[in-house]
């Protein structure tokens, strides 16, 4: 009995690599074909890693919260007086903007106008960040608990980060706008021509079926353009910066390497919202 | 007792190679919250893998190479088996080398690193493209083997306080033939 134990034993180690290069070739083929099992175990183990690199993660956000302070602090003047000057030009973009708003209503209420639902939002720290050679992904400190479901948009002060595709209890991921399987349908702000925003895994980002001739042009302004029903419309999303090869390139506002604290959005589309979930689970409207 | 006390040190011995790896592949991930610095973030679990087959090849077997790998594929978002991979193709390698490495200048175990790096950035470049259908761009793997060897001194110093707290291997090595 022992020595059969022991011979099996003396097996594995003689066929050590082969056997776990094959182990490891057999998880990549269920990977790539999404196998149910294969995700629900990943965002269960998640999960269970969540709370170290949270404790992991906090002496990194120490220690930058700290640099940032002494870099505010050397720079508090000439801070303080473009502050000043930025606070009097946003004073009367402000009396603009009540002024919009209120006549805003007013059509609205002429034309009987449907509002546009709300969302809701929780706020979640990033945890974690990746960026192999497979994907841009984050991980964050909410999960199932806490209301976060799989298709949510993610963003920062800044703009849009990238949408939840993996939830666990407590954690989940994030895949960001510049990971190559990303696709969020976009508009310019200004000419609300449509066009699709897609990631490659590089740091930058490009527009893909622009139509011929679209209203596009350097310095635009990209929102989200809220089609397919999983993204709440007009979330700032980036500038167009040029075209290189026919392809429009886009600077995204947000930098998630710089975010310690995000929002996930929830935003409920009633009537929609089911199927669109679903769909969206799939990858199928992305 | 005292047998106790000795079983669980030895216990504490054979996993440390694995746990400190583990323990790097979490840091790796973590995010730096200062921009560019924290996207082009090595992966330092092959660094670790690195350094304990040369110096303890009988605690890092390739079960636990794959173990690592695993988890950083886990923590990564990576497909589940593409970094373990990559790190069972350095303990290979490293394995077949350590003779000329072990016990020689740092320089030489740096230059050592930089081969199974750029060894695990070519498998990884492999499995990425075939498993997108894509030809994936070369630059971002490079510039995350630059990092790796750049931070490659500080991961063999952490590590290397590691090893002296652990014993020698000779009673370990015996054991297991």
């Amino acid at each position: 009995m022992l020595k059969s134990a022991h011979n099996f034993l003396g097996a594995l180690q003689r066929f050590a690599l082969p056997l776990f290069v094959g182990l490891a070739i057999g998880l990549m083929v269920l990977s790539r074909i999404d196998n149910p099992t294969v995700v629900n175990v990943r965002a269960e183990l998640v999960d269970v890693l969540a709370p170290v690199i949270d404790v992991m993660s906090r002496p990194t956000a120490a220690i930058e919260n700290t640099v940032s302070q002494i870099e505010h602090f050397i720079d508090v003047y000439e801070e303080n007086a473009v502050l000043r000057a930025e606070n009097e030009r946003l004073l009367h973009w402000q009396s603009v903007a009540r002024q919009l708003d209120a006549e805003n209503r007013q059509y609205s209420a002429l034309l009987s106008t449907v509002v546009e639902p709300r969302e809701a939002f929780v706020t979640v720290r990033i945890i974690g960040m990746s960026s192999g050679a497979f994907v841009k992904t984050a991980i964050v400190n909410a999960g199932r608990n806490d209301g976060i479901q799989v298709g949510q948009a993610v963003t920062s002060a800044e703009g849009i980060l990238g949408r939840v595709i993996e939830v666990g209890s407590r954690s989940a991921r994030v895949l960001l706008l510049t990971d190559l399987n990303s696709r969020v349908p976009v508009m310019v702000q200004q000419s609300r021509a449509p066009a699709v925003l897609a990631g490659d895994n590089s740091d930058v980002v490009s527009l893909v079926f622009a139509a011929d001739g679209a209203a596009i042009a350097v310095g635009d302004r990209l929102v989200t353009s809220g089609e397919g029903g999983l993204l709440p419309p007009g979330l700032p999303v980036g500038v167009v910066t040029g075209r290189e090869g026919g392809v429009w390139r886009v600077r995204l506002f947000a930098d998630p390497a710089r975010v310690e604290y995000a929002r996930v959005l929830d935003y409920a589309l009633p009537g929609l919202l089911p199927a669109a979930r679903e769909a969206g689970a799939a990858g199928e409207l992305w | 007792m005292e047998t106790a006390v000795r079983r669980i040190r030895q216990a504490l011995v054979a996993t440390a190679p694995l746990l400190s790896s583990l323990v790097l592949v979490l840091l790796g991930s973590v995010p730096l919250y200062a921009g560019h610095i924290g996207a082009v973030m090595p992966q330092l679990g092959i660094a670790a893998v690195f350094y304990w087959t040369i110096y303890r090849p009988d605690l890092m077997t390739y079960r636990a190479a794959f173990a690592v790998g695993l988890v950083a594929d886990i923590v990564s978002g990576a497909p589940l088996g593409s970094t373990a991979l990559a790190v069972l193709v350095v303990r290979r390698i490293v394995l077949a080398q350590r003779r000329y490495l072990i016990g020689k200048p740092f320089q030489v175990l740096w230059t050592g690193f930089l081969v199974a790096a750029l060894a695990a950035a070519a498998v990884s470049w492999c499995t990425a493209s075939l498993y997108l259908f894509r030809l994936i761009d070369v630059g971002p793997l490079l510039v995350r083997t630059v990092m790796a060897m750049v931070m490659f001194p500080a991961v063999a110093w952490l590590l290397a306080r590691c090893q002296v707290m652990l014993p020698m291997p000779r009673a370990i090595t015996l054991q297991r033939g």
